[in-house]
C-alpha cells in the first residue's frame, strides 16, 4: 500500500487537498478489489488516479451556471423510432 | 492473381472496371484473399479472413451484374471491417483476449448496409484491444499481436484500427471500415500512407459496433483517397433506429458524387498553428507544402489558433467514464486482468472511481467547448494541420502512457472528437525515414462534403 501523500516517480504533483482525494480512491479500489492486485499495479493505480485528478482540475475550475446543460441531453421516444 | 497495379487500384477505379465488365469481381476476391493470407499474417493485419463469405459474395455479384443488375458504386468491390463490427457466422473479438471466441447472430447496421450494396466482406481487421478503450500503452495490445506498418514492418501502424491501416496500406483490400473515438481512424491512416475518414458524429450507425464511449464513437472508412472515402460514405450514412445516437434522417443521408463533391466557392482553410506541443522535423514543412497546392488551385489559406481550452481533459475524461461503464462486467468479474496491456489491465477500477457530479461537470463543460469551436468555422469551411505530430513510431519503442508527458490540450483529435466534427487525414509526403506525413481537414459538424472537398483538391493536383 502506498503511503498516503506519497508520490510515485513520473507522478503528476498534487496538491494536499488532490493528494488525500487520490488516497481516498486508491483506498477504495483496494477495498474493492485488492486482492486482485500486486503492489505495482496498486503504484501503477495511485500514478493513473493522480493523473486523472490533474485532468479534472481545468474542469473543475470551468465556470458554470444553473442553466448550463450537458451535451448528453434526453431524446424522445415516440415508439415509432423502433420501426 | 491479378497484378498490384490493379490491386493497388481506388474504389471508384476498381467499381467502374466492375461495372464494364473489365474487372470480375470473382477475380478480384479470388486476387484479395490471396494476397490477405500470404501477406496479413507477415503484417498481423487479420483477426480473421472471411474466404467463404468472400468468394459467396464475389459470385453473387458477378451474377447480378452480368444479369444487368447493378446495385451501385461497390458492387463487387471487396473490403475488410475492423473486428468490432459484428459479422454474423464469424468471430467479433474486440481485439481481446477475454473476448477471443465472442461472436454475434447478427450483422451489425453497416454490414448489412455493404451487403445490400454488394460488396464483398474479405476479411475482419486486426485492432487494438477494445480500441484501447480501457487504455494502452504499446503497439502489441492487441489479440493478434502488434499490427506491422506495410512501409516498414519494424514500425507500428497506429491504432486502434490498425489492421484497417495495414490491409489497405499493403492493398490487401482497396478499403477498410474503422472506428474513430479519439483519432483511431486518423492516426493509422496518417501513419500508413492512406485516406481516412471520421464522419460527424451521428452519420453512421453503430448499431452492431462495439461501443467504447457512446457520445464519442465513429466509423468511417479508410481508403485510397478521398473520393473513396466519399463515395463509401455515401453507402455507409443514413439515418439508423437502432442507434440512439443517430442522426435524423433529414441531416444523416450523404449523397456524393465527383461533381458534387468540388466545392462551389473558394475553399477557406483555418491553417492550425497551436496545436501541437511538438512536431516531428520535416513534418510542418509537408503539411504547408500541402497547403500552397491548395492555395495554388483557389484556396485561401489563414493562419488560426485554436482557442484555449480543456479539450483534451474533457475528451479523455469522458472517455474513460463512459469505457467504465461500457466494459464494466469486464472489470468487475477482473477478466480484464487478461488483456495485455498492463494499463489495460487496471485502468478500469480507477476510471470507476470518478463521480456522476465530475462526468456531469465534464458534459457542461463540452456544450461551451463545441460552441467556442463552432465560431471558428464562420471564416473558414476547414481547419488544416498535421494528421499526427510524427510519422510513424518503431514497434519497439519503449510502452508510452498518457501520464508520462504534458497534455496536449489543443490537439486535434481531441478536439475534433470531443465536438463530434468530421476530419479526414490524406498523406502529404514521407520523412527522413520513408514513413509517411499525413495532413488533415477538420469540418464543421454535419459539413462532411467540406473535409471531403478540400482532401479531393489537394488529391487531384
Amino acid at each position: 500500500m502506498i503511503a498516503a501523500g506519497e508520490q510515485e516517480t513520473g507522478a503528476p504533483k498534487l496538491t494536499p487537498e488532490q493528494s488525500r482525494d487520490v488516497d481516498a480512491k486508491l483506498a477504495n479500489i483496494i477495498r474493492k478489489y485488492g486482492e486482485r492486485l500486486t503492489e505495482q499495479q496498486r503504484k501503477h493505480l495511485r500514478k493513473i488516479l493522480a493523473y486523472n485528478e490533474t485532468m479534472l482540475v481545468p474542469i473543475r475550475a470551468y465556470a458554470l451556471q444553473n442553466g448550463d446543460p450537458p451535451v448528453t441531453v434526453l431524446k424522445l421516444s415516440s415508439g415509432k423510432s423502433k420501426e | 492473381m491479378l497484378s498490384e497495379d490493379t490491386l493497388y487500384l481506388s474504389v471508384r477505379e476498381l467499381g467502374e472496371q466492375i461495372r464494364g465488365g473489365k474487372l470480375s469481381p470473382v477475380e478480384l476476391a479470388e486476387s484479395f484473399l490471396a494476397r490477405s493470407e500470404e501477406l496479413g499474417p507477415k503484417l498481423n493485419a487479420y483477426a480473421t479472413v472471411t474466404r467463404d463469405l468472400a468468394l459467396q459474395q464475389a459470385h453473387a455479384a458477378e451474377k447480378e451484374i452480368a444479369a444487368g443488375h447493378y446495385r451501385g458504386p461497390l458492387h463487387g468491390v471487396p473490403y475488410a471491417a475492423k473486428d468490432l463490427v459484428a459479422v454474423e457466422g464469424y468471430s467479433t473479438t474486440w481485439g481481446a483476449r477475454p473476448l477471443a471466441k465472442q461472436s454475434f447472430n447478427y450483422n451489425a447496421t453497416v454490414i448489412e448496409k455493404l451487403n445490400r450494396a454488394g460488396a464483398v466482406l474479405i476479411g475482419k481487421a486486426a485492432m487494438i484491444e477494445l480500441a484501447g478503450g480501457l487504455g494502452y500503452s504499446a503497439g502489441d495490445a492487441s489479440l493478434t499481436g502488434p499490427c506491422k506498418n506495410p512501409w516498414n514492418m519494424k514500425y507500428w501502424t497506429c491504432g486502434s484500427s490498425s489492421g484497417s491501416g495495414a490491409i489497405v496500406s499493403a492493398a490487401l483490400a482497396p478499403w477498410a471500415i474503422g472506428s474513430d473515438t479519439r483519432g483511431s481512424i486518423i492516426c493509422p491512416t496518417s501513419w500508413c500512407g492512406i485516406s481516412g475518414m471520421r464522419p460527424s458524429f451521428g452519420r453512421v450507425s453503430r448499431h452492431g459496433a462495439m461501443a467504447i464511449a457512446w457520445t464519442m464513437d465513429k466509423l468511417g472508412p479508410m481508403a485510397r483517397t478521398a473520393d473513396d472515402c466519399g463515395l463509401i460514405l455515401s453507402v455507409l450514412a443514413g439515418h439508423d433506429p437502432l442507434d440512439f445516437d443517430s442522426l435524423p434522417a433529414e441531416v444523416s443521408d450523404f449523397a456524393y458524387s465527383a461533381a458534387t463533391a468540388e466545392s462551389a466557392k473558394p475553399i477557406r482553410i483555418g491553417r492550425l498553428t497551436n496545436v501541437w506541443n511538438q512536431q516531428e522535423p520535416g513534418l510542418q514543412a509537408a503539411v504547408d507544402a500541402a497547403l500552397k497546392v491548395l492555395e495554388k488551385n483557389g484556396a485561401t489559406i489563414t493562419d488560426v489558433e485554436m482557442p484555449d481550452g480543456p479539450y483534451e481533459e474533457a475528451a479523455e475524461l469522458t472517455i474513460l467514464m463512459e469505457s467504465a461503464s461500457a466494459f464494466q462486467e469486464l472489470i468487475v468479474s477482473g477478466r480484464c486482468a487478461e488483456l495485455i496491456d498492463p494499463v489495460g489491465q487496471i485502468n478500469g477500477y480507477a476510471s470507476q472511481e470518478f463521480s456522476v457530479g465530475d462526468y456531469l461537470q465534464v458534459q457542461r463543460v463540452r456544450t461551451f467547448l463545441q460552441a467556442q469551436v463552432d465560431k471558428l468555422f464562420e471564416r473558414f469551411d476547414v481547419l488544416a494541420t498535421a494528421g499526427e505530430s510524427s510519422a510513424a513510431a518503431p514497434l519497439s519503442a519503449p510502452p508510452e502512457e498518457d501520464s508520462a508527458g504534458p497534455i496536449e490540450r489543443r490537439a486535434p483529435d481531441g478536439v475534433s472528437s470531443l465536438c463530434g466534427l468530421p476530419a479526414i487525414s490524406v498523406p502529404c509526403g514521407l520523412s527522413k525515414d520513408k514513413l509517411p506525413f499525413g495532413v488533415q481537414f477538420i469540418g464543421r459538424a454535419l459539413d462532411d462534403h467540406a473535409v471531403i472537398a478540400a482532401a479531393r483538391l489537394f488529391q487531384g493536383h
